[in-house]
């Protein structure tokens, strides 16, 4: 379990936009404290200095992060420890992924893709076996040494028009796995991650398995040290420069059975629903790291030469309030999806097409949602909203990345359609 | 009628398919547009990918800066024939003709347009009919039409203290204006410290300097507006900022301290100044509606080739119908976009018709255009990416950088709320906004 530090800490998200506390314990808000003030201390305290180093910044922050406060063996108790209950954990988590993404959102990208293979694997109610739970506990958990960084390798749009390619929700899968004796071969040719292609100690692929019978799709976990495992040149992208991203090739990667513990629809669509939760929690954390910066500047700066305090003018004000609103929408939305995914026994699997759908809905909208606020945030700070000195245009590209990456809402609707409203044929 | 799933052969349409009003097009437009399209095309397009690492050396992009502006020439529109310059500031398309050289140039990279945009902006107060002030054309000319380099200018407006403030001269009249001209003898005494002009940070070698001659005045003849070359005494530039985006437009902190210029170096003289500045606005915001004008006929290129090479259900993006949906809009806005750039650039060509560039009507006909513009712009591309899926974030891709540069373009020059409050002071008779 996590030792928790228990004292108080400054701008209280969970207070000022209370929700979800009838299922939140001491325990998951504890937790949510202690790394707020981590996301304090290591994050917001530094980056006017340390801007957006990753070796000086991000890196050890993620490190303190999944060791030291030890989110990355938060679902893995060690022998003698009890599991964590499902629904306080998945609240502890989205809460720890709401503080995170208002320090950084791209170490709650990288910690979403830490944290859903470990969910999909641990919170439903199908546990592995002990046999699987041994080869991949090291694999998600890590050792007291080493951050352990997942990149996730989902379907993508086809740039390659082969129509003849397998695809999982009307997009590429990017790797095939095979049997081969007990164990699985799985090859994939510059695939490209969600994150962390570069940085990774752990690659979970989406797989279409080949062969009559097997349950295709798969989520393969292979070390990145694995032989056969090659990187490709970095990923530029408009944020998350915690994410180290960059394709990767597997060549003929040999993995043990356990490697595609997580397999078909149902298991590969429950990792994607969990990702998406904390994805929306990161965003909601974008939200608040607004709202923390726009204080500050309705505090400070003067308008119409009149001495009238910014937060004091109607418009700046309802421009400011608008984007408290979204976080004090948002939440709930989270929390509450954190809830159902957890409550399987009252809302089904966590990838059944219904909390699949969810999930994917409340990512999609909170995405949205923070990016139009931290839009008007910038638009209110003008030009000092795009200086990096402010540190509000960092969240607005990192939040930009994540809502591209959570895939288009447009053809979010058309699945969302196929299920609410039997259309079959789109 | 019969449908088949099967994509038809159709005409790939381009950009120039997009409508502009032909009526209102400048006599060089076809020739300055294809020269800036090709410069765009070879010296730009290909190395954009890396400006943004070169925010602070411009070694990538200083060079492609020289061609188009010193080895082209079109640093020297502005200026009268008489000083070696094309004469555009009385030839009637001042507009229609600076639209489309915008528009242009943005389209490969809206950073390069801010820059080299920039540069007219001080010598619209000296080169523009009918206030040109010869004799500061006959001084400044050389520095840019007798090189084949690339030189800047900038307008060193924004203070540390206002913000906005400063191009919100109907409501304050300059009276927030804390950098002084004080006369001493046949000099101007400059004093003040000014945040965020373009071309700052090192790149400018002139300013247009916005000063007061009366701290705390708003009575027009007391608002000043000084031209000083960059490497007068006293004028000290400081590192550009590190932004979002426009890597290619450095920003930085200029001051001023006991700064001595000719006194003839004032553009129009106390009263012009307060006039004429207001076409300085007026220009500024048909030069950003140009730049999401141009910014949207690349990414509506970039969007040709993506939405037919991305598949999705086994078919090009573009042939579902959701998808389809949104690419319509971004043609549909960017349609919008320039019909409405090039009817205001005419209405700046036509003083006659719809009254001087520097009046009330046409400066915040300006604004509202330029927001609703930034506005739609930036919709589409987020639009845009999102409908790219994890390749809209990459900058391999080039609509990142596009959504990224032109953010800034509807936050400078006061804002949203500036336009808006100007908008409906102007439209509504607002007396206490």
């Amino acid at each position: 379990m996590l030792a928790v530090d228990r004292r108080t800490s400054r701008m209280d998200l969970i207070e000022r936009f209370p929700a979800g506390k009838a299922w939140a314990t001491e325990e998951s808000l504890a937790v949510a404290r202690m790394v707020q003030r981590w996301s304090d201390r290591e994050l917001i305290a530094k980056r006017q200095t340390l801007r957006e180093s990753y070796d000086e910044l991000l890196l050890p922050a993620y490190t303190t992060l999944t060791l030291e406060l030890g989110l990355q063996r938060y679902l893995w108790p060690t022998k003698g420890e009890e599991a964590p209950d499902p629904v306080e954990a998945a609240l502890t988590l989205t809460l720890a992924a709401e503080q995170v993404g208002r320090g950084d959102v791209g170490l709650a990208w990288l910690l979403a893709g830490l944290l859903a293979p470990s969910a999909a694997l641990t919170l439903g109610p199908d546990a592995p076996t002990a046999e699987a739970r041994a080869a991949l506990e090291p694999l998600l958990a890590g050792g007291p040494e080493q951050p352990q960084i997942v990149a996730l390798v989902p379907p993508v749009l086809d740039l390659g028009g082969d129509d003849d390619a397998p695809r999982f929700d009307g997009r590429r899968l990017q790797a095939t796995a095979r049997r081969d004796g007990e164990g699985w071969i799985v090859t994939a040719a510059a695939a490209r991650p969600l994150a962390a292609g570069g940085t990774a100690t752990l690659l979970a692929l989406l797989c279409h398995v080949e062969g009559d019978g097997e349950p295709s799709p798969a989520w393969a976990l292979i070390p990145a040290d694995a032989e056969g495992v090659r990187r490709g040149e970095p990923i530029l992208q408009a944020g998350l420069t915690a994410s180290r991203n960059a394709p990767v090739t597997l060549d003929q990667v040999r993995a043990p059975a356990a490697a595609l513990t997580l397999a078909g629809t149902a298991a590969c669509q429950s990792l994607l629903s969990w990702h998406d939760l904390l994805a929306a929690a990161a965003c909601v954390g974008a939200l608040a790291a607004g709202h923390e910066i726009l204080a500050d500047w309705g505090d400070n700066r003067v308008i119409k030469g009149k001495g009238q305090r910014f937060k004091d003018n109607p418009l700046c004000a309802g421009q400011m309030a608008d984007l408290s609103q979204r976080i004090a929408l948002c939440r709930p939305l989270v929390l509450d999806l954190a809830h159902r995914l957890a409550r399987q026994d009252l809302y089904g699997p966590a990838g059944q097409a219904a909390q699949r759908l969810q999930a994917q809905a409340v990512a999609h909208h909170v995405a949205a949602s923070a990016m139009t606020g931290l839009d008007h945030a910038m638009e209110l700070m003008g030009s000092a909203g795009y200086a990096t000195e402010w540190n509000l245009e960092r969240h607005w590209r990192d939040v930009k990345t994540v809502q591209v990456q959570l895939g288009s809402a447009v053809l979010g609707r058309v699945a969302a359609a196929r299920h609410h409203y039997d259309a079959k044929v789109i | 009628l019969q449908r088949s799933d099967e994509p038809q052969e159709t005409a790939l349409r381009s950009i120039d398919d997009i409508t502009r009003p032909l009526e209102y097009l400048s006599p060089i437009d076809k020739h300055i547009g294809a020269i800036v399209r090709a410069w765009a095309d070879r010296e730009v397009i290909p190395h954009r990918r890396r400006y943004d690492e070169d925010w602070q050396d411009h070694a990538l992009i200083e060079p492609a800066f020289d061609k188009l502006m010193g080895g082209l020439g079109l640093q020297r529109v502005l200026f009268p024939e008489q000083v070696g310059g094309w004469g555009l500031g009385h030839s009637g398309y001042l507009g229609t003709a600076s639209f489309r050289m915008m528009e242009e140039v943005a389209r490969a990279d809206s950073g390069m347009a801010v820059a080299f945009g920039v540069t007219f902006w001080p010598l619209v107060m000296i080169c523009v009919e009918p206030h040109v002030n010869m004799r500061l054309c006959q001084e400044l000319a050389p520095r840019f039409c007798e090189t084949e380099r690339a030189c800047f200018a900038a307008n060193a407006m924004t203070e540390p203290q206002g913000g906005a403030d400063i191009e919100n001269l109907d409501l304050l009249g300059g009276s927030t204006i804390t950098t002084t001209a004080v006369l001493d003898g046949d000099a101007w005494v400059i004093n003040g410290h000014k945040l965020w002009p373009t071309n700052s940070g090192g790149v400018a070698e002139l300013f247009g300097v916005v000063c007061t001659t009366k701290a705390g005045s708003s009575a027009p003849e007391d608002f000043a507006f000084i031209l000083v070359p960059a490497d007068t005494p006293g004028v000290t530039q400081g590192a550009p900022y590190q932004k979002a985006g426009m890597a290619a437009d450095k920003n930085g902190d200029i001051w001023f301290e006991d700064v001595r210029v000719p006194a003839w170096y004032r553009a129009c003289g106390p009263g012009d100044d307060f006039t004429y500045f207001k076409e300085v606005i007026a220009l500024g915001n048909l030069g950003s509606i140009a730049f999401v004008s141009g910014v949207l006929m690349n990414v509506y290129e970039l969007l040709q080739d993506f939405a037919q090479r991305a598949r999705y259900d086994g078919r090009p993006l573009k042939e579902h119908d959701a998808a389809a949906a949104v690419l319509a809009d971004l043609a549909t806005d960017l349609e919008l976009t320039r019909i409405c750039g090039y009817q205001y650039a005419r209405m700046l060509d036509r003083p006659d018709l719809y009254g001087p560039r520097w009046s009330e009507p046409i400066v915040v006909k300006g604004r509202a255009f330029k927001y609703s513009a930034c506005d739609r712009g930036l919709t589409q591309l987020g639009r845009v990416m999102e409908l790219m899926e994890t390749f809209g974030a990459d900058r391999a891709h080039d609509v990142e950088k596009h959504w990224r540069d032109l953010k800034i373009v509807q936050l400078w020059m006061g804002g949203k709320q500036l336009c808006q409050m100007e908008a409906a002071r102007y439209y509504y008779g607002c007396e206490t906004l």
